[in-house]
């Protein structure tokens, strides 16, 4: 990473302080950049989390949320836990000439380096199967996401009115 | 000058590999989306006209319906499964919306959510399931041979995916058919399609002119 040069023309500061000044200031700019960043469990963001109300009988539930990487290295989505439901897997969704199909992805969930991917209605979704219970409008539906790097995070996700299409605010 | 020769090879090659490309991309775009394509049986409708005909199938309360029972009104037809978790609650949950917005005039229309998963969707199931939307939705389910009896007709398609960790899913049409007062086809209502787009179908379909 390069640095704009500050140190110029500084004719009335001595050289130390000259010196602890541009270590300061380089610092500061370093702080702001976000580098080097510390590669602990805080390079990972979920965000947005939230589900849906399941109508009575229903065992599966669809979960939403976005994963942010703020870190240098790509991090992957190991597995999914929760005592709410006996199964939970990242699936893609696609419609395609009229038909819906759903899929377990094959490979682990990559959450790239400085990037970020969100799973939202339509499209990649955490799918939650064999529910032990239906999720209600207004419960909060608790899980854990382990990633290889940055370890287990636990998210809460709002259950939110059947139909719904949009996180809620 | 052989460094001049060298970008004569390098830059050749270039069009050669950006030919083959091209070509590559032609022959692959004929032989799966284009003409070259070949027909995916029992998928989108092949003949719109020919949707609809005979079924029998068990609605919810666990009566024997058949095609009879939906003539005289127009329908708007659906198809899934109850283990869904996202395009079969949303769009049951839009159908019940639109219902809502119709009115009054929404008695006048068919509202037919049909199983794909007769295994699993027994008519309790189908009951419970539909407690949740508008008591004007009918759920259909039956046995296989119904089920395949029905989607022959109505052009729908379904197919049973094992899941790695055990169970399956359904692949299924999610279009929302909607059907004459004699039943046949009339159009359709995309996943998702925007309400502004919907509802005036909706209201041709029931012969009303637009609100407003
Ligand atoms: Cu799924």
């Amino acid at each position: 990473m390069t640095m704009p040069n500050p140190i110029v023309e500084w004719p009335s500061i001595n050289s130390r302080s000259r010196r602890l000044f541009v270590t300061l200031l380089v610092g500061f700019g370093m702080s702001l950049v976000g580098f080097p960043a510390a590669e602990g469990a805080d390079h990972l963001v979920v965000e947005g989390a939230w589900t849906r109300a399941t109508p009575p009988g229903a065992k599966t539930a669809a979960g939403y949320l976005v994963l942010r990487n703020t870190g240098n290295s790509d991090d992957r989505l190991v597995r999914i836990e929760s005592p709410v439901a006996e199964t939970i897997e990242v699936h893609s969704m696609t419609m395609d000439g009229g038909i819906m199909r759903m899929r377990r992805l094959d490979a682990l969930l990559t959450i790239p380096a400085g990037g970020e991917v969100r799973l939202d209605p339509g499209g990649l979704h955490l799918m939650m199967m064999g529910l032990k219970a239906p999720f209600r409008q207004g419960e909060r539906i608790g899980l854990d996401l382990v990633f290889e790097r940055a370890g287990r995070i636990a998210v809460e996700m709002p259950v939110v009115r059947v139909g719904t299409m949009e996180p809620p605010r | 000058m052989i460094w001049l020769r060298r970008i004569r090879y390098v830059l050749w090659s270039a069009v050669g590999i950006a030919g083959f490309v091209a070509i590559a991309v032609m022959l692959g775009w004929w032989t799966v989306d284009g003409p070259g394509a070949r027909a995916t049986r029992n998928a989108a409708p092949a003949s719109i006209a020919e949707i609809g005909g005979s079924f029998t199938m068990t609605d919810h309360r666990g009566r024997t319906v058949t095609d009879r029972d939906i003539r005289g009104k127009p329908t708007m037809m659906f198809f899934g499964f109850t283990s869904c978790p996202d395009v079969c609650p949303t769009t049951l949950s839009d159908m019940a919306g639109w219902l809502e917005e119709l009115g009054p005039a929404a008695d006048g229309l068919n509202v037919v959510f049909v199983s794909v998963d007769p295994a699993r969707d027994t008519v309790e199931q189908m009951a419970a399931y539909l407690s949740l939307f508008d008591p004007r939705i009918l759920g259909l389910t039956g046995t296989p041979a119904q089920l395949e009896a029905m989607a022959r007709n109505y052009r729908f398609y379904y197919r049973r995916v094992p899941l790695d960790g055990g169970g399956y899913t359904m692949d299924h049409t999610a279009m929302v058919y909607l059907l004459n007062q004699d039943g046949r086809f009339a159009s359709t209502i995309d996943y998702h399609e925007d309400r502004q787009t919907a509802l005036p179908k909706l209201r041709r379909l029931l012969g009303i002119a637009p609100a407003g």
